[in-house]
């Protein structure tokens, strides 16, 4: 379990993907971006956060290294807190998409 | 799932339940995934499930498991009965795919004094890792419009290589079909700075030389012999390719109820080929194929820059092949020709001697088949034969049996390095973790994969290359 919530998760999840592949612990957010993303499911909406990660990486080349989130009606409200990917030292493989596999968001017994 | 051992080489997936065809797996014994394990023999069960699905779901010796289809699956649609297109079953990287430089004037011992220079010149000249921007950047839409319907053949023309590149390349260097329509604003923007890079992951450029020769007779046709220096770059569309996928597999998505068609996977979401679907799949990913090979040539041209400066000599393109694709061919299905939709997901095409899409110079030999090893380990040049019985493929590399965590986990980057240099192997690489996954025991056992495709008769083995020094993001 991540977090006790929806919104909490995905967060999780948007740290844990930078973290796979640069390294974050000295790094200090540079500027703020934010979007409004929208996903008929819990899974959609990890899925398009995620992909929009990706998609600023590639165009911007920033990452997050902090994240809030705020649900919305049919989705969230995203507030990502941006470095200069390349100030950073890369630890791992970029990613450069996002697949269903074993992908998914919901409640476990205790939130 | 039962299966069935009819040769040495070749496993049959007995057909059953909503499979329309057997599955059908070219491994020996020790490449054969675990059942239990490794997912990739249900995938491709799945995939035998396939409106329109013809013969077989092919496995190749180096499958493992992927995104819907298994990485080295083969599986051909008959177009004009129902047969569709699945994205999955070109893969996120469409056409990332290999070509392999020949050097006409170097051997190892030629090139010794100066590979280390040329080593330390290559990692400041092949863009890759993250931020990455490639060495062609293109300002505007309308220019990266030219390489998504031009590919490689549209780099030439503006100064980016020779002609005779071109003919050494699968399709002379383009795929036609293109139409940026179906390439969104977020695939061009992320293709925009990305030309002429290397990606990360398993994508690498290598100096190699040749090892061993297994024909002497088809090596010399191709320029090779033991020593011959060579360079093999594998890379694909990068972000645009991947963009294209996820897009294009969204919209397959939503329209397949409209087709009544019902997949085992949502990863294996498909439209009939003669669908708006299906058509503005192949249309976009004819337009990321273009991009891929383009991809290459710039790589070519940088390559042989630094070549250029330390050796004085040149470098040759043998030749360029896809092993991440979909192509409408005509192949025999019950003695008439029928039009199929070929998916090879980490499979390469391997055509047979007198194809008609075969260079005029390379006929009587056969397709380079373009084999990628692991790193520090060995690659290979294979010819296609004339009874392959998976629509002319074969496999595309080693494939994985560790995941990238696995390996990363109990791996000492610096050891690894250093162990591939004391075998004479430079390494040029951008990321520690990066360099662990891709550690050679995380790979099958490319030296059989190689030994099955050959004796399965999906292509026979020309020459083996090892690494001298690998570039890797």
């Amino acid at each position: 379990m991540w977090s006790p919530s929806r919104e909490g998760c995905i967060g999780e999840a948007v740290l844990g993907t930078v973290e796979s592949f640069l390294d974050t612990s000295l790094a200090r957010a540079q500027r703020i971006r934010q979007c409004r993303l929208t996903g008929d499911r819990d899974d959609d909406l990890l899925l398009a956060v995620l992909e929009e990660v990706i998609y600023l990486l590639d165009t911007a080349g920033e990452a997050p290294v902090d994240v809030e989130l705020e649900a919305i009606p049919g989705g969230v409200d995203v507030k990502f807190a941006m470095v200069d990917a390349s100030t950073l030292p890369q630890v791992g493989a970029v990613p450069k998409a996002v697949s269903f596999n074993e992908l998914h968001l919901s409640h476990g017994p205790r939130g | 799932m039962q299966i069935i051992q009819e040769t040495p080489y070749r496993f049959r997936i007995e057909q059953e339940g909503a499979m329309r065809v057997p599955g059908i797996v070219f491994a020996s014994r020790s490449l054969l995934p675990d059942e239990q394990g490794d997912m990739a023999l249900m995938q491709v069960a799945n995939v035998a499930t396939l409106p329109g699905i013809v013969h077989a779901s092919y496995a190749m010796p180096d499958v493992h498991w992927g995104y819907g289809f298994p990485i080295g699956g083969v599986a051909a649609t008959d177009v004009d009965n129902n047969g569709v297109v699945s994205p999955g079953g070109v893969g996120f990287d469409i056409s990332c795919g290999v070509r392999l430089l020949v050097s006409p004037d170097l051997d190892r011992e030629q090139l010794q004094p100066h590979i280390r220079a040329v080593m330390d010149h290559l990692d400041q000249a092949i863009p890759r890792g993250v931020g990455t921007k490639g060495v062609w950047r293109l300002p505007t839409r309308a220019a990266l419009e030219r390489v998504l319907t031009g590919g490689a053949e549209y780099a030439v023309e503006v100064g980016h290589g020779v002609t005779e590149d071109l003919q050494r390349c699968e399709d002379g260097g383009v795929l036609p079909g293109a139409d940026t329509a179906t390439v969104s604003e977020r695939a061009v923007e992320r293709g925009l700075g990305q030309i002429g890079s290397l990606g990360s992951g398993n994508h690498f450029l290598e100096v190699q030389t040749v090892d061993s020769v297994y024909d002497a007779t088809v090596a010399t046709h191709m320029g090779l012999a033991e020593g011959t220096v060579c360079v093999m770059i594998h890379t694909g569309s990068r972000g645009l390719g991947h963009q294209i996928c996820t897009d294009h597999v969204r919209q397959m998505e939503a329209a397949m109820t409209r087709y009544d068609i019902h997949v085992p996977d949502r990863q294996l979401a498909c439209a009939p080929v003669h669908s708006p679907e299906g058509q503005a799949y192949l249309a976009a990913m004819a337009a990321a194929a273009n991009y891929g090979r383009a991809n290459r040539q710039l790589l070519t041209e940088a390559t042989r820059r630094v070549f250029e400066a330390h050796t004085m000599t040149t470098l040759e393109v043998l030749y360029d092949v896809s092993h991440n694709l979909a192509k409408i061919e005509t192949h025999p299905i019950d003695a008439n020709p029928r039009t199929l939709c070929v998916h090879r997901k980490g499979a390469t095409r391997s055509l047979p001697p007198h194809h008609p899409d075969l260079p005029a110079d390379l006929t009587e030999v056969g397709q380079p088949v373009l084999i990628p090893g692991t790193m520090g380990t060995a690659s290979y040049v294979l010819a296609g034969v004339p009874d392959n019985p998976a629509f002319f493929s074969t496999a595309h590399g080693a494939g994985r049996v560790q995941s990238r965590h696995q390996a990363a986990r109990h791996t000492n980057a610096d050891v690894l390095r250093r162990g591939l240099e004391e075998h004479g192997i430079l390494v040029r690489g951008t990321s520690r973790r990066g360099l662990a996954e891709e550690k050679p025991e995380a790979y099958k056992d490319i030296d059989a994969v190689i030994e099955t495709s050959h004796q399965a008769g999906l292509a026979r083995k020309i020459a083996r290359l090892v690494p001298l020094g690998v570039v890797k993001g």
